[in-house]
């Protein structure tokens, strides 16, 4: 079996910018939300540029396919000029007929605050 | 609100437009040419421009945070396959459905099917989700 990317490991920082959350907001927003859940840093957002940041850190290739994805979220924050470590490691490598599975599993901390969102990502390379 | 077993809650049907997709790439710095690219994207093997997965999953994220509200966004946990592509022009809608809730210490886990459907009921994602409420915000007291 060629391994080649099984235990490989990143970590990366995340500096959260207001005028791109708005953006985020203003691409998926399909609801009214209250005063509380606009303030409130979007997971998903997270989960989103730093799923990007480890396509581009592992060299993965633009034709990657996002086949699942599991997701906690520990803690909401405010969508606040702020600064977010996130560690990434692949757990599981498994090579099929054209194509090799990754697993990789994240954590997303802030700093002084402990981990606010952490899961996995599951993601196909087609050969 | 009380929330029982059994309660489905359906999205509005949305059309996934490029304007969307180009919004969401710019957002989310992911300009894969399979998103944004229509001669890459009739090459690949999905053989057009297909949305984020992300940008989709986002739809259950906002329906679960429309039926549970901070509930979700601080204590949810998603679980979910991306079954299908979602191309350009595609009419989706998420689906949400209470399918048990347990009190476990000092809080009720409620446990959900979520999926996202194509408008001729094809998947498109599929999964379960956990949003974890104290009881007096589980009964509306």
């Amino acid at each position: 079996m060629k391994v080649i990317f099984l235990n490989k490991k990143i970590q990366f920082n995340l500096n959260i910018n207001s005028d791109q959350v708005n953006k985020y907001y203003k691409a998926v927003d399909h609801y009214e939300k209250n005063s509380t859940e606009k303030e409130s840093l979007p997971f998903l957002y997270l989960l989103s540029i730093s799923i990007k940041t480890i396509l581009d850190r592992f060299n993965f290739p633009s034709g990657t396919i996002h086949m699942a994805q599991t997701l906690s979220n520990l803690a909401v924050q405010d969508i606040t000029e702020s600064s977010y470590v996130a560690n990434a490691e692949i757990i599981q490598e498994n090579q099929r007929t054209n194509a090799t599975v990754l697993k990789v599993a994240f954590n997303i901390e802030k700093k002084g605050f402990g981990t606010i969102v952490k899961g996995s990502t599951t993601l196909m390379i087609p050969e | 609100m009380q929330k029982t077993i059994g309660e489905i809650y359906t999205s509005n049907s949305i059309i996934i437009e490029q304007t969307q997709i180009n919004k969401y790439a710019e957002a989310s710095g992911d300009d894969n040419p399979i998103h944004l690219d229509q001669d890459f994207a009739q090459k690949s093997n999905f053989g057009g421009i297909v949305a984020h997965g992300m940008l989709v999953l986002a739809q259950i994220s906002e329906l679960l945070t429309s039926i549970f509200g901070i509930n979700w966004i601080n204590n949810g946990y998603l679980d979910v396959r991306f079954r299908r592509p979602v191309f350009v022009k595609d009419s989706i809608k998420s689906i949400i459905e209470i399918t048990s809730i347990e009190s476990i210490n000092d809080k009720n886990e409620i446990n959900c099917k979520v999926s996202c459907v194509k408008n001729n009921d094809e998947s498109v994602i599929v999964g379960t989700a956990k949003i974890y409420m104290i009881y007096k915000e589980l009964k509306g007291d």
